[in-house]
């Protein structure tokens, strides 16, 4: 049973309730009115300074100028851009900026930014510290180094190698080690490094890893001394038994597989995983002789359908000129077969008839042609399993 | 304030059922839009930086072979009109390497030779790998003139049939499903394809959806956001707020996100096989295929993530008539129906962590048997005022709990767009936060009816769209190694 009292407190908690979130909506109304009027006025400042620094970082001013403790976010994300494109866009030298730096006096002002700033903050003052190699911020820069915040503790790594190279040690073994970093930017760093010191490290340190761990760094030997990567694959290729591992390793032995490597190619030609099949046909197409067609041949009959298609692409580019390429068919018995090699003949007919098309049509150019490196759909199957 | 009326209470018992169904019900508002405060609040604390981390990234927009390739399912029925717009955006991504698959899903129109005509398509003898079961292909065709765009012809069978053959068609181990009269902002795909970069275990991917009615386009691509005229669009500018700012975002960080937008989402290939494809006999698709991931997932115990993005990476025209609205709220709830009983044994199953424990009941709760709690509330207030056990007054302070909630979460919701995004000028912010109020006098109530609509059609197993429907229940519960034998491929 219920007394009238108690439903007078329920309906009167009920009524406080409503009033107090009611009085929440309309300071949360206020807040937005704020943030607007905050935004615009911050839009026309970031623009306003943005200007002006760009005039200084292209050398059409000279003064110095005093950087307020909430723009220096913003500055010091310019001049990384500027840093970042200076050779092909802005025509700036790195001299040049490194002194503008020093003049404006930003070496305190990043320091400052990355001790007291949050992941963003941090992100920013820790390239700008990498692309200057300043001593002072390589305690801090390895202190972030083991930051749970993915972005932040590769950040911190390359300005600790940048300012200190005997770092690159522990980022390589960090690279086998950490999965949520972003791929593109390890590679980027990496390329700023460049291959003459990275790719000793990034050998040794794949042989003593575990399957999961050389699999990460593996993947990166495109960025190598091609010797230095053909020696590591193939020592990766002996005593690995991971199939992923192979696949990694046999992908980026064929670009700079030598003549030497075809009977370590062909163990792997019947290996029973696919995608290492597929990997081992694409590896052979650089290095491959007539004594190959017959074991590309059996692979036209596979029982993946990738492995068909791959064997296929291999044979009409290796073994078959195009008057020949209609025989290819009349060859083989097999159904899947005669259905991989119609299909990259096909393909090829295509192509022509796309040049064709394109010689004697001459489209507007369109920008939905694809960029950036590319590779033939099969290539992709190494994320397939 | 109006006293407690003693005097209209005949009965003693009656009047105790009645004030403790009156307490159920308050506590049922309370504890749904509780979640969704909730929700809110994990958003607005995520959002700040989620959007500075965006602006410091050093190598935005770097082509690099380390991003997983991607093939774009576009399927396609009697779209003629916008499937050149929708295609032309898909094809402008900048991205690495990705491929678009049109589907023609059986079109009565000329959404073919339209493709045809602008892409110079010619028909090719694709080596067409059947992993999933579809209606038959009828043809397979590559552009001469973009080598990255192919169309599969097939035989009508629904939506999520014509997803099953894009998945067959694709090359690439991720899929991005779309839909056929949407718009993609440039970097849809690598905002999307992030989170399988950064996280490994992830195998769904998707992101927020803007309201495109009204909006600028040019080339299909957004050149200016707008608000539209029309109210029931502006109000549904809001819904989308709510949904996409302040609940998605929350859910995300708890791996609890129980819908992935069937216009918006980037899968990982084989994890879509494995699942069985998409359903083609539950009404829509997006809802049942992320609560199938989930189901896989966790009964295999396997370490997974369902990732999300706030940034806008899709811009779809949203209902600017009731008839359109009523019938859109009316399937999603019928789809709703249907995913909560296939995928019933999520409720609360040792397996099911987090999705089984707190974001299905919720589904469940907050979404499911929401038309039926808000009509038999205010039906119940009313009736047992009327009659004397209660007062009007009661119900009115009740009311206006709700109604102060609503605005609540709404308000935070536009503030996190605001904070984030600030794409929308002074007016539209203005007529946004003015829609906000407006929206509980007629809207919720009609879009609660249309929901109501949807749960009752799905009881009695009402038809849809000239086909017959059975009851939500009648359909098969979620049974993985049932849908893995169904794949198998001849």
């Amino acid at each position: 049973m219920i007394s009238a009292a108690g439903f007078k407190i329920f309906i009167d908690v009920m009524f406080w309730s409503a009033l107090g979130v009611l009085g929440l909506s309309m300071s949360l109304m206020v807040l937005l009115l704020l943030a607007r009027i905050r935004a615009i006025a911050q839009r026309k400042h970031i623009e306003a300074l943005v200007a002006v620094w760009r005039r200084i970082f292209t050398g059409a001013s000279k003064t110095r100028r005093e950087v307020a403790a909430r723009d220096t976010f913003t500055v010091l994300s310019l001049w990384n851009d500027f840093q970042r494109v200076r050779t092909d866009t802005q025509g700036v030298a790195r001299e040049q900026l490194d002194e503008i730096a020093r003049v404006q006096q930003f070496d305190p002002l990043a320091l400052r930014l990355l001790r007291r700033g949050d992941a963003g903050d941090r992100i920013v003052a820790l390239t700008y510290l990498g692309y200057r190699r300043l001593d002072e911020a390589l305690p801090l820069a390895r202190e972030l180094t083991s930051d749970p915040q993915g972005e932040v503790a590769l950040a911190a790594y390359r300005t600790a190698v940048l300012i200190h190279p005997p770092q690159l040690r522990e980022f390589v073994f960090a690279i086998s080690r950490r999965e949520d970093w972003r791929l593109q930017t390890v590679e980027q760093i990496l390329k700023e490094l460049g291959p003459a010191r990275v790719s000793r490290t990034m050998a040794i340190a794949a042989e003593d890893a575990t399957a999961e761990q050389a699999l990460r760094i593996i993947r990166f030997f495109t960025l190598c001394d091609p010797s230095i990567a053909r020696a590591a694959v193939r020592d990766q290729l002996a005593f690995r038994e991971d199939s992923e591992v192979l696949a990694s390793a046999l992908r980026i032995l064929g670009p700079v597989a030598l003549p030497q490597d075809r009977e370590l190619i062909h163990r792997f030609l019947e290996h029973p995983v696919a995608f290492v099949r597929i990997a081992a046909i694409g590896a052979i197409v650089p290095v491959c002789d007539g004594d190959d067609r017959d074991r590309i041949m059996r692979l036209l009959s596979d029982e993946n359908s990738w492995v068909r298609y791959r064997a296929a692409q291999t044979l009409l580019d290796c073994f078959t000129n195009d008057e020949r390429a209609g025989d290819l068919r009349k060859e083989v018995a097999d159904r899947y077969a005669k259905d991989a090699l119609t299909q990259v003949l096909a393909e090829r007919s295509v192509l022509d008839l796309r040049q064709f098309v394109a010689e004697e049509v001459e489209p507007e150019p369109d920008p939905s042609a694809r960029r950036g490196p590319q590779r033939r759909p099969v290539d992709a199957m190494r994320a397939q399993g | 304030m109006v006293p407690f009326a003693p005097h209209a209470i005949h009965n003693a018992v009656v009047a105790s059922a009645v004030f403790w169904v009156e307490i159920v019900l308050f506590l049922y508002f309370l504890i749904t839009n509780g979640i969704y405060v909730a929700t809110s609040v994990l958003a607005i604390i995520q959002m700040p930086l989620f959007v500075k981390l965006h602006r410091a990234d050093p190598i935005h927009h770097v082509y690099s072979p380390f991003e997983l390739p991607v093939s774009v399912l576009v399927p396609a029925f009697n779209e003629a009109g916008g499937i050149l717009d929708t295609v032309k955006s898909l094809l402008d991504q900048r991205y690495s390497e990705h491929e678009v698959v049109v589907i023609n899903d059986g079109s009565t129109d000329d959404t073919l030779a339209v493709l045809v005509e602008a892409y110079a398509l010619q028909m090719f003898p694709e080596a067409y790998r059947v992993r999933l079961e579809t209606e038959p292909i009828t043809g397979i065709y590559q552009s001469m003139s973009h080598p990255n765009l192919r169309v599969i012809d097939k035989k009508n069978g629904g939506k999520a049939d014509a997803l099953n053959a894009g998945i067959n068609g694709a090359r690439y181990p991720l899929v991005f499903a779309c839909d056929g009269d949407s718009y993609y902002s440039p970097d849809a795909i690598q905002c999307l394809a992030e989170a399988f970069v950064k996280n490994p275990t992830t195998v769904v991917s998707s992101g927020s959806i803007g309201v495109s009615n009204e909006c600028e386009f040019k080339d299909g691509h957004i050149v200016r956001r707008r608000l539209s005229k029309r109210w029931i669009v502006r109000f549904q500018v809001l819904e989308y707020m709510r949904a996409f700012l302040s609940s998605r975002l929350g859910w995300s960080p708890l791996n609890a996100l129980c819908i992935v937008s069937g216009a918006c989402g980037l899968f990982k290939k084989e994890t879509l096989i494995e699942a069985g494809g998409y359903r083609t006999d539950t009404i829509w698709e997006d809802m049942e295929i992320t609560l199938r991931v989930h189901h896989l997932m966790r009964k295999k115990g396997q370490n997974y993530r369902i990732a999300y993005t706030p940034f806008i990476v899709c811009w779809t025209r949203v209902p600017d008539t009731l008839g359109e609205l009523w019938n859109q709220r009316n399937t999603w709830h019928r789809h709703i129906s249907e995913c909560m009983t296939i995928h019933r044994r999520l409720f609360m199953s040792s397996f099911a962590g987090i999705v089984g424990w707190l974001a299905f009941p919720y589904m469940v709760i907050g979404e499911w048997i929401s038309p039926f709690m808000v009509a038999s509330g205010v039906g119940f207030g009313f009736v047992a005022a009327y009659f004397g056990f209660l007062s009007y007054y009661s119900q009115v302070v009740l009311l206006g709990l709700v109604f102060a909630l609503g605005l609540a979460i709404c308000l935070s919701a536009i503030l996190l767009d605001e904070l984030s995004f600030n794409t929308y000028s002074v007016t539209d912010l203005t007529v946004l936060l003015v829609s906000s109020i407006v929206e509980f006098f007629g809207f919720r109530q009609f879009v609660t009816l249309a929901n109501f609509s949807g749960l009752w059609a799905w009881l009695v197993g009402k038809p849809l769209r000239g086909r017959p429907a059975a009851p939500g229940w009648q359909l098969p519960p979620f049974n993985p190694e049932r849908d893995r034998q169904n794949a198998q491929a001849p």
